[in-house]
């Protein structure tokens, strides 16, 4: 503290002195440190917690907007969606298989409205490819919508710090797409599928393991520390 | 223990931080508010946050000036709460309001600590008990080196006709 010093060492020196005196004494640090560790990890996963319910409850959002989309849509509003290839039929979840007309530019006209809803259904609503698969354009994101008789694969992808995890859900089944392990980790396939994928991504700190369950139909992620 | 980035920090780090930091804090925040008990709450609500979120934390420059500052605002809010408690109980009562909060220091000085403003005390706690420099103390308390400066020379000067020559 010497570079600190105000001119005043010998009144500081002697504040010092008794103001320390006057403070409670210290314990062991170590004991503390033992002490609150369970009230810190507590903590934690309330943090965490609240985190995963977070995304569920964003997830859960997309779904409702797409859903409220699709109503929308499917109900003959006036407006119309853009959704590549332009003309092509295109399914929506409850099965019915409708023809959007051709706009010259591409783009679609109508109201406000119906083009936030007609772009919340685009999104939820992946555009079949060739061979029938569907590429969802935000996995990360985008959840399963409302399924129909037959619902289209949908693929998402779940990060963690150790790393991250492509599920497919297809015929009511879980699969693991791809995996991606982050510098320093190793991983686990716990479970593959079909109710439940479970990756564990490892290294000398410990293990996060990304667990993916089939819940009424939608995936419902968990992912935890170890 | 182990925070929650074990990848970016080293588990050690933290305990680290809590074994060399977490006494001083108490003492000198027990010091700057007269209340142990309230300084232990505040230190360690403040070292739990950190620990949740030590990924980010562990990339500052000073952590432990990070969790002394959450510290010192835990003690604010509690002594607010407690202002504002005694001044209802006072409105309600018909009493003239009392705005400072209970001390029960134990010496002289750390008496006469007790009556200054708020902010000198709490300068004059980190410096002289934590023993921190003006730049730490800074810091900790988002202000100005000046600032602190200026606060503890008028510490020092209510308390020097106090403090007992060695």
């Amino acid at each position: 503290m010497s570079d600190d010093a105000l001119g005043f060492e010998p009144v500081d020196d002697a504040l010092r002195r008794e103001l320390r005196d006057a403070a409670p004494r210290g314990g062991s640090a170590e004991s503390a440190l033992d002490a609150l560790t369970p009230r810190f990890e507590h903590a934690r996963r309330r943090r965490q917690l609240a985190l995963a319910g977070g995304s569920l409850l964003s997830a859960a959002a997309i779904v409702l907007v797409g859903a409220i989309a699709l109503g929308v849509g499917g109900g003959g509003g006036r407006g119309s969606v853009q959704v590549p290839p332009a003309g092509s039929p295109t399914r929506d979840p409850t099965g019915i298989t409708t023809t959007l007309p051709v706009p010259s530019d591409g783009a679609t006209t109508g109201d406000a409205a119906s083009s936030a809803a007609a772009s919340a259904s685009a999104s939820s609503a992946p555009a079949p490819s060739a061979d029938g698969a569907t590429q969802d354009p935000t996995p990360s994101s985008a959840a399963p919508t409302p399924s129909g008789p037959d619902p289209a694969p949908v693929q998402r992808t779940f990060d963690s710090a150790g790393g991250s995890v492509t599920v497919e859900l297809a015929n009511g089944a879980l699969a693991i797409v791809s995996t991606s392990t982050a510098p320093g980790y190793t991983q686990e396939i716990h479970d593959s599928g079909p109710s439940r994928v479970e990756v564990r991504f490892r290294n000398d700190d410990g293990e996060w393991r990304v667990r993916v369950d089939l819940v009424d139909g939608q995936m419902v992620e968990e992912t935890t520390h170890h | 223990m182990q925070p929650d980035d074990p990848g970016t920090a080293a588990p050690a780090s933290f305990d680290e931080m809590f074994r060399d930091t977490y006494w001083p804090m108490v003492r000198s925040l027990a010091i700057a508010c007269g209340d142990r008990e309230v300084a232990e709450d505040a230190v360690q609500d403040a070292f739990e946050r950190a620990f949740v979120r030590w990924r980010r934390i562990s990339r500052y420059d000073d952590p432990p000036s990070w969790v002394r500052h959450v510290a010192l605002n835990r003690l604010r809010d509690h002594f607010r709460k407690e202002t504002n408690k005694r001044k209802a109980v006072d409105r309600l009562s018909g009493d003239a309001v009392a705005t400072e909060p209970a001390y029960e220091p134990a010496g002289d000085v750390a008496t006469l600590l007790a009556h200054l403003p708020p902010q000198q005390r709490i300068a004059a706690a980190l410096f002289y008990v934590e023993d921190l420099s003006v730049r730490e103390v800074a810091e900790s308390m988002k202000l100005s080196e000046g600032a602190v400066k200026y606060h503890l020379h008028a510490a020092r000067a209510a308390l020097a006709d106090r403090v007992h020559s060695p």
